[in-house]
Formats: C-alpha cells, structure tokens, sequence
C-alpha cells in the first residue's frame, strides 16, 4: 500500500472516524502512516518480521483505542510514533535484545542531522535549535537511546565510554534540553 | 520516592520517552501515569518534542502482508494469516459457505461413479478456492486425498476437527496427510449425521495438546450426504 499524503488535521479527521468504528477511514490512516512507523520500529528492533509484528499491534491497539486519542496529546502521529517506539522498546525487552548488535550501528553525525525540508513543525525548529546547544557527546548519545532504541549499557558499548560517563551524558543532556525547550 | 518532585517528574519522563528506562520500572511508570496527571504532562512534553528527531530515519515501505494481517487479526478478512491468534471454535460456523457450492458439484460427479457405500463427502479448499484435501465418509471411516495444492508444513500439523450440530466443542478426527491419501477412523460413538461442520487447524506436531484446538483455524467447510434422494 502505498503512502498516502495527508494533512495532520486530515488524520485527526481519519482518527475520529476510526473511533467511530469507520473501516475505510482506518484504511486511510494505515496508508498514510504506515510506513513511516514501520521504518520507526525497524530502526529499533532491526528484524522486518518483528517490525511488522510491532506494526499489527500498535493498529490492533490504534482500532480498539482510537477513543483514547485528544489532542492534548499532540499530534496524531506524534500519538502513533509514542505507541510503536514503546511497542518496540517492549518487545526488545522481552525479545531479550537479540535483534540488536551496537557494532552493527551507522555512526552517527555529531551533528543534529534533521532534514530542513521536513524540520518544519514548531516543535522540530525549536528541537532543532535546542540540540545544537548540547555537548556533542550528549547529543549523540541522547539520539543513540531514542532512534536505536539503546540502554545506557549498549550506549556505553557503542561509544566505547565509561557507562557512568554516558549516564552523565545523557541526564545533563536531557536537562539542558529540557530547559531549552520550556523557553 | 517522591513523585511531586519537579525535577524528578522531569529526569523520570525524559527516561521513559528515550527508551532508557527498561523493564519493570516501565511498567511501574506506565501505572504513575495514571495516578500522577503531572507526570504524564511531561511525558507528552517529551514526546512531542523527541518525536520529531524520527524525521531523520528513511522511510521503508510497510510489508504488504502487514495490512493484511491486521484485518484477519481484526476478524475482517477469513483469509489464513500466518500470525493471526486462535479463532474461537464457534466462530467458525460463520465462515462456511464458500466450498457448498463445489461440494454440490463434486457430490453430484461421484454420484455418477460406482461408490454406491460412500455417506458423506467434503472439500476443503484455500481462500483461492483450490481444493486442497477430498474427504469420503463411509460407515466411521473418513477416507482423505491430499492435492498438490496443500501447503507443506515442516514443524506442525493439520489438524481435522468436527464442529457437533448440539453446538458443544470441536472433537477431534485425526491429523490431515500432508501427501497422499490417509484412513481416518471416527470413534464409533460420533453420529457424523449430526456435524454442522469441519474445521482444519494448525497444530504442533502429532496435534494439538489439548481436547480443542490451540492453533489457528485455518480451513472450514461443510460435510454433506452423498445418497442419492
């Protein structure tokens, strides 16, 4: 199925149709998010099989709670992205980690590397803008954990650093960010 | 611990989001969720900003067979899925129809051929509508003729089961060849008269370990009278 185009307010629409028990407006989310959070999940967990599995259950779960969603949760993709990172990060979990090999990891840039033809949200310019203020280290390892789905553990083992180096990394990290962000 | 804490709700939900808090103490923070409203502000604070970091991951086009699972797990399609959960026996009855038809058709050709003891007769076929195995009742024996059609498991089994008329659990008739032909023997106190139907489902080897079935059901049809009225 090939990836629909839609507005965030056009899936809100599709969303609360869904809540309503509407079939072909569930066909309509599927097909515009569906291979976004596939590509979310399979960063994560790194097998397709496991990724598909993460992907029925988050729209297993999408169909029967649809009614949960409001919009002070964001955006419904922000919605959908929260509901398979954690599907995924339990099922590494419970996969006891197999799928994930940190010397098979890409590099990551020391940089934020957010794509300013898509880094056009509110909250993508100002994250854009927070990250740049971190410690490279942080930075990198902050994205390691959140895009890789790794512990501070696998973290440590990626970077080759001290595993209460990278904690300290990733906790002073989260609290300047956090303090960007409220600005 | 004291999770009125600002900053403790701050360091707890930034964790949860990035993935670094793991195993019982997610859970333990899923169910904080509820009780402190404040922490699941944060998480929504965090979710909404580190959210967008996803915008760096290349997009890769879903499997075909994920939309088509979800719908068969939803009970929205009666095609097999390979990861669909187990089927509830009195479901089944709701998904029948579909062979009567080649049933009638292959009941009235053996009627033209000399098997003048054959009582009942069923075709199981697949969502294509190939047959996959033909199955002949006379007295309490079931006489069963795999095609090339059915698909080969290497690790389970095709289990054959009767869905009673009275509406009570699925009995058991024994495993379906794979290949060939087999002679499945119905204990002598099954009335095959009164079966409102016969199901196939996916077993582990030597079937299920259980009176009922524990794989999913993969194949229903009908069986009908042969004789002639």
């Amino acid at each position: 199925m090939a990836t629909i185009r839609t507005t965030p307010e056009e899936l809100a629409h599709a969303l609360q149709r869904v809540a309503l028990g509407d079939r072909q407006a569930f066909k309509t989310l599927y097909g515009a998010t569906a291979d976004k959070l596939y590509s979310v999940s399979l960063h994560i967990l790194r097998r397709a099989d496991w990724a598909e599995e993460a992907l029925q259950d988050t729209f297993i779960k999408v169909w029967h709670g649809a009614g949960d969603y409001s919009s002070n949760r964001g955006s419904v993709m922000s919605w959908l992205i929260s509901m398979i990172r954690y599907r995924s990060i339990d099922m590494l979990r419970n996969k006891n980690n197999q799928s994930v090999n940190v010397d098979d990891l890409p590099e990551l840039q020391t940089h934020t590397e957010l794509d300013q033809a898509v880094a056009n949200s509110e909250y993508a310019q100002q994250l854009e803008n927070c990250l740049q203020e971190l410690q490279p280290d942080s930075r990198q390892s902050i994205q390691l954990a959140f895009l890789y789905g790794l512990s501070h553990k696998e973290v440590s083992d990626h970077l080759s650093t001290a595993l209460g180096t990278v904690k300290s990394w990733i906790r002073r990290g989260l609290d300047s960010l956090k303090r960007c962000l409220s600005k | 611990m004291n999770y009125q804490i600002t900053e403790l709700q701050h360091a707890l939900a930034a964790r949860f989001v990035i993935g670094s808090m793991r195993g019982s103490a997610r859970q333990r923070f899923i169910r904080l969720q509820m009780q402190f409203p404040r922490l699941r502000d944060e998480v929504i604070f965090w979710e909404q900003h580190l959210n967008e970091l996803t915008q760096q991951i290349p997009t890769q086009p879903a499997p075909q067979s994920a939309w088509a699972n979800i719908q068969q797990r939803l009970g929205w399609d009666s095609a097999p899925s390979r990861s669909s959960g187990k089927t509830p026996w009195w479901a089944w009855l709701s998904s029948i129809t579909a062979a009567v038809l080649l049933v009638v058709l292959v009941q009235q050709t053996l009627l033209t051929e000399p098997t003048p003891s054959t009582d009942r007769i069923a075709v199981i076929q697949n969502e294509s509508a190939r047959t996959l195995w033909l199955i002949e009742q006379r007295d309490q024996q079931l006489y069963v003729s795999a095609t090339a059609n059915v698909d080969p498991l290497t690790n389970e089994d095709y289990q054959l089961w009767m869905l009673p008329a009275n509406g009570e659990a699925p009995i058991s008739l024994g495993l379906l060849p794979q290949q060939g032909q087999r002679t499945l023997t119905v204990p002598a106190d099954l009335d095959l008269s009164q079966v409102a139907a016969l199901a196939v489902s996916r077993e582990p080897l030597g079937g299920s370990p259980e009176a009922i079935p524990t794989g999913p059901v993969v194949f229903t049809t009908d069986l009908l009278s042969a004789q002639k009225t």
